[in-house]
């Protein structure tokens, strides 16, 4: 009988012992814990929620460039971005594959970055004595500056936000209003002052610089202009001495680099960029996947427009043409060149042996190898997101705008002697020049849309073949087809539900 | 096995202090109806001496003089005879009806009388490697569907209707008394999603009961608030070893319903015209650009290719089980071994799983039982791949287009796939590329009972659950999916344990014979972690699938998580006289996943019945000869939550290979449990002994809500969690079961329907929760409302895609507009206001079964049914592009109404025009089926010629199961439905045919 009783009594200690409800997580740190995480990790985090999917990771350069006259549909777009090509964009539109917590639409998406700086920003308990945390502060300044740039290009008129709620109940609470513009430039301005004064880091331009605050300066004064006429003299005036400063420091890369250029890292053109390493590949989610050929294993979803080059059955070629021009030359190999050809007359693909898809109406297309392959990896890429070319297109306009054109042609030819087989210099060029010459520069790079809408160019998307297919006028407030402009976007249905302070949208969506 | 128990307990409770007399011997038989009644208790009145009835009813005792044995049985009267000169003495005991009830123990306690607790015992019928496919249709108040074909995938089961939307709408699982979600189930990836009861083999299963109202339910505390089921597998029994072997083999083949596929002829004509508007040419000029047609003299050439024939195939199934099950009045055995194998319907998906099982109990002595529980299985999973890859069957049955033949002319498979909208050739990848899980599943239980005192009983349950997943996808380099990697190979491996301790001490005692009072006081702790690696490399050899081969090893992760629950458990029940019942129940329960100062909760239940057949004034009723009325309330909780979603938390990613850290979730200290106040009032009547009828009518509140509430995305998050929800099911439940011939020709028929109404009755500010791109949660409306534009077909000036403006505004003159059925409809999407319309959880649901008898055979066939619930059908939205995009469509939409020349009023756009694809009611179809779920015909081999081949027991049978469909569903089977009702490449149910064998020895 005592036998059992042990056995018994052992049995209910045992139940009532080791018992406790206190478990701590193990794959995160509890924000209590901050101090645990270092400044540079926290850095790391600002350029990792960059590389969202809706922001740089992929959409937000192509939102750039679909919906524009550099890029046609290809039979093997799979409905991808179809909104955006056809300018028809709405507010229930956030992209393809977008807009769940872990992969945001494109608006949420840069707020988050802005989140992650504002946190850093507002913290009590960071040493801000310490030089790692101070050059943690400027890399958010600088951040912060970046993302409304950004929004500032392509949404307008946005909420500031400057405070990043850490509980639930301080974010159901922020339901801003939308701000003016004037006033968030001026926030962008203040920001890059203080990045400025904190930012120490030199060594790598895979965090921002000195230089990159700088560059992003000239980005911001030139967007400016658009929306604030009255400053064009004097932003035209800083936008060129800040460009001589940069000037002594980069060059532009040499034309026979271009093709290695975007398929690596750094190089002396580059003031900042977002490294990404093989290891963040979002596999068939790749930027360059929606570009590259599909012989390359990539979608192949977009192509180059017909219209740029000069084709047999165009009837305009546009942008003057491509001929001679590095940017854009041509190769029926992978891995050779910026563009791929495919033709008319190649019945046969280098891997199956099987008959490859071909348009009987047309000779030749083209796609886009731009970002082909990064840190062996297809479709990957470390997009460059302030490079030196963008400082000297933008020193020729403000030079324009002084009434210079001497000055602008001479940038302008630094340019083309690096980009075009054979140039001879100009002694002058037209503002429809260097934003041609823009255009080309900056091919599927993110930014033909917000430049046709800043220099108020009719916006016209053809097809494949050369047919024009969606226009857009941008001196139209509300848009031609009256269903918003298409060349900005509209603030997500998802915001104007939960923000009911946001207001209307803007451009008439 | 709790007979057992309880008998014993009556037998200490006859423990009194003894005199003895001259010894001598009485022996007899003790029978039931004619039938030996084996394990009686026969018992020396005042003593401790007794034995116990042996197989064919047989004891032997010593006695003294003056000798009066108590004959005693759990489930039957007690008889006192006086034994006097007399030495055989046969008993013949009669059942007691009341006391039957009284010992069905369910979990920690008694049977509460007041709660309706469907049982299910016969769960063999369907072939299923999920034993829960099998309960669809036979009990009252629960919806349960296939969440896919795919063998061995989770079953969706809910009970009195979905009372959460973001916390999980899964029952808890209490499986041999040990409870378990289905969250603790590891799922590798998302056709192989498992719940509990996928590692049991259903051979091994005693019955099944499903726990609803809050009397049944309350004492599960925070994590019964959608239901219980609760598992009970098959135990030893005393006497002769008893070795049983049954087999079943079977075929299954697609059941195809409404899906069929635009054949080339259709196909090209449709995307012919769509070419022709497009390029503003005539159809005739386009036949050769359409793709996959080739034009030789001016004839199109083309192919037709079937591809459904392809991505399906005959399946197949087998299972063999063996159990041995034998033992004595001391110790009781069962162990058993089973094999089961599905190859799926969908080609590259097959299931295996090999389990074992083992069930001793002994009694130690008179105080002391031990019990061990052992159950392991091993599964080995092929998984068909999801339709987001290239290389999906399922998305290349609907994708690929018929023109285009997925074999070369040598009749190998084509690796490229040219002028198909998918390249990938699924023919060619499905057998390079593997996704497979294998996973071995490990529970230990062992308890312990001891009686302490006659009226005071220690019931310990002390459970350990493994389980030990490994995945593995490769892709090779050969595959569409696998080229631009040169191959790769990913494996994942996580683990998870559980322990669990009950400690239950359980009071007992009858005071003057009418007042029966029982309580139960307890404490229980568990917890949880799970722990996970997976690496991911490419670059693979053809031949070799281990990551060391690996050219680049790309990545790795792993991952670490842990709950734990503490719990005390409190009941007391009293009952008059077996008339008048009432019961208190209790739990505090507390979890690691909520903030600090919300980790605990309170649970509890109330419930009264009413045995009115055994008042005087219906005693000997002949025409209702059973009858009770039963209600209960109670409270219980939802904590299916992220084990550290209240925690405010820094992730780590990386950023050029270093450290980085960002905010990846709101601190939420107020988070805590979903409430679900349960209320259900219920009657039970039998009349003539033949027909029962149940009826029960209940409404559950579910209070507390978590939902994502929608933020301003400047707060740098979408959404939060919240308990700001409120809910509300309620329902009627009627369940008949009728015996309609007796006899030698026996027919019964059971018939159930459950009538559900779910509406949401609170949302923070009544603002709309906008759950995805089509449903919404909305006061007033049911939770996962459809809310769209509602399609108007096409617009007669153009053939453009149209949608009812439901503005309420008048747009005459408008540009844009037209007028169909008396309303505005606009080609403008977004100028279309969206509309609530329906949601995807049905009126109605039951079934009807009806079993024939007749000698040795037996036949039933067995009827399901859902009404009133829609389906969002993303596929056919995917696919059925009006031939804009040039992917096969199905042949409804070649068939359907369709705009051609101006003018027309027709429910589809023109062949060609873009736009028809965004999200609409046009893609909502009614879910409603009747569906022939099981035939079975069996036959029974007579006993005499069994005996002859020295047997105790043969049965032959076939059956059939979802032979038959009657459905409006534009897709394979509505029965195998996402539990969001948005279907999206859905691997099917198919129909299934099988021979089945049964032999004990």
């Amino acid at each position: 009988m005592k036998l059992y009783k042990i056995l018994v009594g052992a049995a209910l200690v045992g139940a009532m012992t080791s018992c406790s409800l206190d478990v701590e997580p193990q794959q995160h740190v509890d924000v209590d814990n901050i101090e645990a995480v270092s400044p540079q990790d926290l850095i790391g985090g600002l350029f990792n929620r960059m590389q969202a999917l809706g922001y740089y990771g992929r959409n937000f350069n192509l939102y750039g460039d679909i919906g524009t006259d550099l890029i046609s549909a290809t039979p093997y777009d799979g409905g991808r971005f179809q909104d955006h090509y056809n300018l028809r964009k709405n507010f229930t539109t956030i992209g393809s594959d977008t807009g769940s917590e872990t992969n945001k639409n494109t608006f949420d998406a840069i707020y988050e970055v802005i989140y992650n700086a504002n946190l850093i920003l507002q913290s009590t308990v960071l040493d801000k004595e310490d030089p790692a945390v101070q050059n943690a502060m400027g890399q958010a300044y600088f951040v912060r500056a970046f993302a409304y740039v950004d929004l500032l290009k392509a949404y307008g008129n946005v909420p500031l936000i400057t405070v990043a709620p850490v509980t639930v109940e301080e974010a159901i609470a922020l339901k801003p209003e939308k701000a003016e513009r004037a006033a968030i430039f001026t926030q962008v301005y203040a920001d890059i002052d203080e990045a400025i004064n904190y930012i120490t880091n030199t060594s790598t331009k895979i965090n921002a610089s000195v230089d990159a605050a700088k560059a992003l300066k000239v980005r911001a004064l030139l967007f400016e202009i658009e929306s604030d006429e009255s400053k064009r003299e004097v932003n035209a005036d800083m936008i060129i001495s800040l460009a001589d400063e940069l000037g002594s420091t980069y060059a532009l890369t040499p034309i026979d680099k271009l093709f290695d250029y975007y398929q690596g890292e750094g190089g002396e053109e580059t003031i900042f960029e977002l490294k990404f390493a093989s290891n963040q590949g979002r596999g068939s989610n790749n930027y360059g996947n929606i570009y590259g050929h599909r012989n390359a294993g990539m979608y192949g979803s977009y192509q180059v427009s017909p219209k740029l080059f000069n084709l047999e059955h165009d009837s305009e070629v546009i942008l003057g043409g491509v001929s001679a021009d590095a940017r854009f030359e041509t190769s029926k190999e992978f891995g050779k060149s910026l563009i791929y050809q495919e033709d008319f007359d190649l019945r046969y693909d280098t891997i199956s042996t099987d008959p490859i898809v071909v348009d009987t109406v047309r000779s030749q297309h083209h796609y886009i190898m731009k970002y082909y392959s990064h840190d062996n990896t297809i479709g990957l890429h470390t997009p460059k997101l302030l490079r030196f070319a963008e400082v000297l297109l933008t020193k020729a306009e403000a030079y324009l705008i002084k009434n210079d054109p001497a000055k602008a042609a001479e940038a302008i030819n630094m340019l083309r002697e690096n980009r075009i087989v054979g140039y001879t210099d100009v002694a002058t060029v037209t503002f429809q020049d260097v934003w041609d010459e823009r255009a080309k520069e900056f091919a599927f790079e993110g930014q033909r849309m917000w430049d046709l809408r800043r220099t108020k160019q009719k916006v016209t998307v053809s097809n494949r073949l050369g047919q024009v297919i969606a226009t857009e006028d941008p001196t139209i407030i509300g848009g031609e087809k009256g269903i918003g402009q298409q060349t900005w976007f509209p603030i997500p249905e998802r915001e104007m539900l939960a923000n009911p302070n946001i207001g209307e949208n803007n451009w008439g969506y | 096995m709790n007979k057992r128990l309880l008998s014993l307990i009556v037998l200490t409770l006859m423990t009194i202090v003894s005199t003895f007399a001259q010894d001598r011997t009485v022996s007899g038989v003790v029978t039931e109806g004619g039938e030996p009644l084996p394990g009686v208790t026969v018992l020396l009145k005042g003593t401790t001496k007794g034995t116990i009835t042996d197989l064919d009813g047989k004891y032997q005792i010593t006695i003294g003089d003056d000798a009066t044995l108590v004959f005693s049985f759990v489930g039957y009267t007690t008889q006192q005879i006086t034994v006097g000169q007399r030495s055989t003495l046969d008993i013949a005991l009669e059942q007691d009806s009341e006391q039957l009830e009284e010992v069905t123990v369910m979990g920690y306690a008694k049977k509460d009388m007041a709660s309706n607790t469907p049982e299910i015992e016969n769960v063999t019928d369907i072939v299923t490697p999920n034993v829960a496919n099998s309960l669809q249709g036979k009990a009252a108040g629960v919806n349960i569907n296939a969440s896919s074909g795919q063998p061995g995938a989770k079953a969706n089961i809910v009970i009195r209707g979905v009372g959460s939307v973001n916390a999980s709408s899964d029952p808890l699982y209490v499986i041999d008394g040990v409870i378990q979600t289905s969250s603790d189930i590891i799922e590798a990836n998302q056709q192989g999603k498992r719940d509990p009861l996928a590692n049991i083999n259903p051979e091994d299963i005693q019955d099944i009961k499903i726990l609803k109202d809050a009397a049944a339910t309350a004492l599960y505390g925070a994590r019964a608030a959608n239901g219980v089921i609760l598992v009970t597998t098959k135990g030893g029994q005393a006497g002769k070893t008893q070795i049983t072997f049954s087999t079943k083999q079977g075929v299954s083949s697609l059941y195809e319903g409404n899906s069929k596929k635009m054949n080339a002829d259709q196909f090209v004509s449709a995307r012919s015209q769509a070419l022709a508007f497009q390029n503003g040419t005539t159809p005739e000029s386009e036949l050769g650009n359409v793709a996959g047609v080739q034009m030789v003299d001016g004839v199109p050439v083309y192919t037709n290719t079937n591809w459904v024939d392809h991505a399906y195939r005959q399946g197949s199934t087998s299972s063999y089980e063996v159990s041995m099950k034998g033992g004595d009045e001391k110790t009781r055995f069962l162990v058993s071994g089973g094999y089961f194998n599905q190859e799926g319907i969908l080609v590259g998906s097959d299931f295996t799983r090999y389990s074992t099982r083992f069930n001793v109990d002994h009694k130690f002595n008179d105080r002391l039982d031990v019990q061990f529980i052992g159950n392991a299985s091993y599964i080995d999973q092929l998984d068909a791949s999801d339709g987001n890859l290239f290389s999906s069957p399922l998305l290349g049955e609907y994708m690929n287009i018929p023109t285009v033949n997925p074999y070369n002319e040598d009749g190998t498979p084509k690796s490229i796939l040219a002028n198909n909208p998918v390249a990938a050739n699924f023919v060619h990848d499905v057998n390079l590329n593997s996704r497979r899980t294998k996973s071995t599943t490990g529970q230990l239980i062992g308890k312990l009972n001891y009686r302490m005192t006659d009226w005071l009983t220690f019931r310990q349950t002390n459970a350990v659950n493994v389980e030990d997943v490994k995945f593995g996808n490769y892709n090779s380099a050969l595959s569409y999916d696998g080229r631009s990697s040169s191959g790769s190979k990913s494996n994942s491996w996580a683990v998870s344990t559980t322990l669990t301790n009950t400690s239950i001490f359980s009071f007992d005692k009858t005071f003057n014979g009418v007042h029966n009072v029982s309580a139960i006081g307890g404490f229980e702790y568990q917890s949880n972690k799970v722990t996970g690696i997976n690496a991911y490399g490419q670059g693979m050899p053809e031949l070799l699938h281990n990551l060391d081969n690996a050219a680049n090893p790309v990545s790795m992760g792993g991952y670490e998580t842990e709950y734990r629950f503490m719990s005390f458990i409190g009941q007391a029940s009293y009952n008059y006289d077996g008339k008048y019942y009432a019961t208190a129940s209790y739990r505090r329960d507390g979890s690691s996943k909520f903030a600090r100062d919300n980790r605990w909760g309170n649970f509890y239940s109330a419930s009264a019945s009413w045995y009115i057949s055994r008042e005087d004034f219906l005693s000997g009723n002949e025409t209702v000869t059973d009858a009770k009325i039963r209600s209960s309330y109670g409270v219980t909780g939802n904590a299916e939550i992220d084990n550290f979603e209240a925690r405010g938390l820094y992730a780590y990613s990386s950023y050029n290979n270093a450290s980085a850290a960002y905010f990846t979730q709101l601190s939420n200290p107020d988070l805590t449990w979903e409430k679900r106040k349960k209320f259900n009032i219920g009657a039970d009547v039998t009349f003539l002994d033949r027909f029962t009828l149940n009826v029960d009518y209940y409404i559950e509140n579910s209070e507390d809500l978590l939902l994502n509430q929608q933020l301003s995305g400047t707060s740098g998050f979408m959404s939060a969690r919240r308990n700001i929800g409120a809910m509300k099911n309620s329902g009627w439940e009627f369940q008949l079961n009728t015996q309609n011939l007796k006899g030698e020709f026996t027919w019964n028929t059971n018939f159930n329907i459950s009538l559900n109404k779910n509406e949401i009755t609170r949302l923070d500010n009544g603002q709309d929760i906008q759950i995805n791109g089509q449903q919404i949660a909305r006061e007033g409306s049911a939770m996962r409302t459809f809310f769209l534009r509602e399609w108007a077909g096409a617009d007669p000036s153009s053939g453009a895609p149209a949608w009812y403006a439901n503005d309420g505004e008048d747009h005459t003159g408008k540009a844009g507009y037209f007028m169909r059925d008396g309303r505005w409809a606009t080609t403008t999407y977004g100028k279309a206001e969206r509309v609530e319309m329906g949601n995807p959880y049905p009126k109605a649901v039951g079934g009807i079964t009806n079993t024939f008898a007749y000698k040795g055979f037996d036949f039933s066939f067995f009827f399901t049914y859902s009404l009133g619930g829609k389906i969002y059908n993303s596929t056919r939205r995917f696919i059925d592009s009006d031939a804009v995009y040039p992917y096969n469509m199905l042949e409804s939409a070649y068939t359907a109404d369709r705009w051609q020349q101006e003018g027309d009023m027709a429910d589809n756009p023109r062949w060609g025009v873009g736009g028809g694809q965004q999200h609409s009611s046009r893609f909502l179809e009614d879910g409603s089926y009747l569906a022939l779920r099981n035939i079975t015909l069996g036959y029974t081999l007579p006993k005499h010629i069994v005996k002859k081949a020295k047997l105790s027991n043969v049965r032959v049978y076939a059956s059939a199961q979802n032979l038959w469909i009657l459905s409006d569903y534009k897709g394979f089977t509505p029965t195998t439905v996402d539990p969001t009702g948005i279907n999206f490449f859905e691997y099917p149910e198919g129909k299934v045919f099988t021979g089945g064998l049964t032999v004990s020895f």
